[in-house]
């Protein structure tokens, strides 16, 4: 990203009260270095400030003393303003930054399209710029000299973290904070199981074990019933024989016997039809009771005449007219074509007139009759003459067993206890193999083989999209892992090459003394010193910042108050000589104390910068552009500066 | 300035230490440059994770 400062202005502040600052040397290019005199009192610091608060977008927490101490003491006005123009990536941004005196609150307001496209509120500067510019690393291009000494002595991650923005490498952590949102995207998308870790699906594995042994048990269970069943099934009928045989060994009873079972067989096979002949009456409602019969064909009686669907039917009765013979064999002439384009009208309505058609065409016809009820009295006669018979078979059975045959006897009470045993294995294979819905009411897995398998079949689900879950937060976490030590292992080089050149800057600046960055940790860590001089401090900073900024992912201004203000001589040249190669936009603020060997070779770079001298007269301010002016400053009283 | 040195060294650094295959190595350093250009889209994480040996390391 390409940052450059165009023009700033003030309206009512203090120290400057009025005044347009422009460092654009042509149409959306500034000076690669504007050096701007502005004596003590001026508002150096304010502008400072001021422009932080452009950069970090913290000036809507100040509170109302702080708002206020921007107000100048000799003007009523009761509001103050800020503005900066910034060129951005090509693109232009103004921002405004408004004080309101009276209210004692400060706010943003931003235009991207020049003074004229109006301004919206708010500081709308692009997303990645605003979430990088924390306070902290806004002071280390809108520089404080302050920050010198603790870019050294501090414990702080600082240094590092300028370093991750400049470089880009925030953007490794912008993937990583996607990864975790498209992990947790897929997570919620997993519905059927909340297992995402290792342990979740352990519980599902052990789970699934569960069930399969108890699936098992039942299985085998079902086996063993269905053998059972088997078997006593096959007794119950030698037993039945066996009964049989021993009532018709008796000669009085087995012409009886023979009897009844010709009509057992005969009214079995009776029941059976009359029953399916029932249900297949049962289908028609009009047979299950007079009184419904009346209420369909009351029904029927109110459709509406019969009638066709409007969007299918059209078609016909236009097509129909057109005909020279009608459906009914009759000629058609123009009379007839009349009228069965005006009267088709009558004949059509809603398309859903199909549905009611339906209802009428299955309603018509039909009526009321006895023979449901008929049949269900001969189905009734059945079942009591079946009961007769048996009742007819039992009382053979007990003449048998009073004429002293103990042996029948035995097979009576070994046939009650089968037909009982049969039925109880029965009810539980029944429990166990049932799949009809509200028969598995009420049952678990543990009771049904059918619930069993859907536990199954669930549980699986679960552990295939668990599985899924798992390896998916698996790979993710490897991924931001992979994105981790690159991001380490890039800053570590960084590091590496940023102190070695500022080494090398160093080096030429302070020639009297060898100093040395040791590491850059969060802080510059110095060869064997523990600290420096605040000269020694500039210096290391301006090196640091230089060599930082040099080859960064971003070009950004950098703007510095009194930048040799505490330099010896020599050290002031020495940086005077370099600083202004280390920025694509340099804009100084000094006084007239400290031009002395920091400003000479300045002078001798032509017109890559721009000059200006910030002159008051009573409450006017004025900015006047040009070398000789700002040479002179303050060095004579009778100075008659030439006004821009 | 996406592709400096020092990044291209670390990219390459780190992966050659990997198992990773030569399609997801490959992957991943145009999604590290592409990011620089603020120029990626969530799928191409997604395939990412997708080419990712699953096995321990």
């Amino acid at each position: 990203m390409k940052i450059g400062i165009l023009d700033w202005s003030y309206k009512n502040i203090r120290g400057v009260n009025n005044l347009s600052i422009t460092v654009e040397k042509e149409s959306n290019h500034p000076h690669k270095v504007s050096m701007i005199m502005m004596p003590n009192g001026y508002g150096k610091t304010t502008t400072q400030i001021l422009l932080r608060a452009i950069f970090d977008g913290t000036a809507t927490e100040w509170d109302y003393e702080k708002v206020r101490g921007f107000k100048p003491s000799n003007t009523t006005e009761t509001m103050g303003e800020f503005k900066v123009s910034l060129i951005i990536d090509g693109h232009i941004y103004i921002v405004v930054l408004r004080l309101d005196y009276y209210e004692g609150k400060a706010e943003y307001k931003t235009s991207r399209v020049g003074d004229q496209g109006g301004l919206e509120n708010g500081r709308k500067l692009p997303n990645a710029l605003k979430s990088a510019f924390t306070p902290e690393f806004v002071k280390r291009f809108i520089f404080d000299g302050e920050l010198a000494k603790e870019i050294i002595g501090r414990e702080s991650n600082e240094a590092e973290r300028t370093i991750r923005y400049l470089y880009q490498l925030n953007r490794l952590d912008e993937i990583q904070s996607r990864i975790d949102v498209i992990v947790k995207e897929k997570q919620k998308n997993a519905e059927k199981t909340s297992a995402k870790t290792e342990t979740g699906l352990t519980r599902l594995r052990n789970e699934l074990l569960t069930i399969e042994q108890v699936r098992g048990k039942l299985i085998k269970n079902k086996y063993k019933l269905q053998n059972d069943l088997k078997n006593n099934e096959n007794r119950l009928n030698d037993v039945t024989k066996e009964i049989y045989e021993h009532i018709k060994s008796d000669n009085s009873l087995r012409e009886q016997a023979e009897q009844l079972e010709r009509d057992r067989d005969d009214i079995e096979s009776k029941i059976s039809n009359k029953s399916q002949s029932i249900l297949n009456d049962m289908r028609n409602p009009f047979l299950l009771s007079k009184s419904i019969a009346d209420e369909l064909s009351s029904l029927s009686t109110k459709m509406q005449v019969l009638k066709l669907p409007r969007t299918m039917s059209r078609q016909f009765f236009e097509e129909l007219a057109e005909n020279d013979i009608c459906v009914c064999g009759r000629k058609i002439g123009e009379k007839e074509k009349t009228q069965i384009l005006e009267k088709s009208c009558e004949f059509l309505a809603e398309d859903q007139i199909g549905v009611i058609n339906a209802i009428k065409t299955s309603i018509r016809g039909r009526s009321y009759n006895h023979d449901l009820r008929n049949d269900c009295k001969d189905l009734k006669a059945l079942l009591v003459r079946r009961y007769e018979i048996k009742s007819d078979w039992d009382r053979l059975q007990v003449q048998r067993s009073d004429a002293g045959d103990f042996e029948f006897q035995e097979l009576e009470t070994e046939k009650n206890e089968l037909v009982e045993q049969i039925q109880i294995i029965k009810d539980k294979l029944k429990i166990l193999t049932t799949n009809d819905r509200f028969e598995k009411e009420g049952l678990t897995y543990q009771d049904n083989i059918s619930i069993c398998n859907e536990e199954l079949e669930k549980i699986k689900e679960k552990i295939d999209e668990a599985l899924g879950t798992v390896m998916l937060t698996y790979k993710a976490n490897k991924l931001k892992r992979y994105l981790q030590e690159i991001a380490s292992a890039t800053i570590s080089k960084l590091k590496d090459r940023i102190k070695d050149e500022t080494n090398e800057k160093l080096s030429e600046i302070i020639k009297a003394e060898s100093i040395k960055v040791e590491e850059i940790k969060g802080y510059l860590k110095l060869e064997g010193k523990t600290g420096a001089s605040e000269g020694q401090s500039l210096a290391i900073a301006y090196s640091f910042l230089g060599s930082m900024f040099e080859t960064s992912s971003h070009n950004l201004p950098f703007v510095v108050d009194s930048p040799a203000g505490s330099l010896d001589l020599s050290v002031r040249r020495q940086v005077s000589k370099i600083i202004p190669h280390l920025f694509d936009q340099l804009i100084i603020f000094i006084t007239s104390g400290e031009r002395e060997a920091f400003t000479d070779y300045f002078y001798s770079l032509g017109d890559e910068v721009q000059f200006l001298t910030i002159t008051k007269d009573g409450v006017k301010t004025d900015c006047i552009e040009g070398e000789e002016t700002f040479k002179r400053f303050q060095e004579e009283e009778d100075v008659l500066p030439r006004k821009i | 300035m996406a592709h400096y040195i020092e990044l291209s060294n670390a990219i390459n650094e780190i992966l050659d230490k990997t198992n990773e295959s030569n399609s997801f190595k490959k992957r991943l350093t145009q999604l590290i440059y592409n990011s620089m250009e603020d120029s990626y889209r969530d799928d191409d994480i997604v395939e990412l994770i997708d080419l990712l040996d699953g096995k321990e390391e």
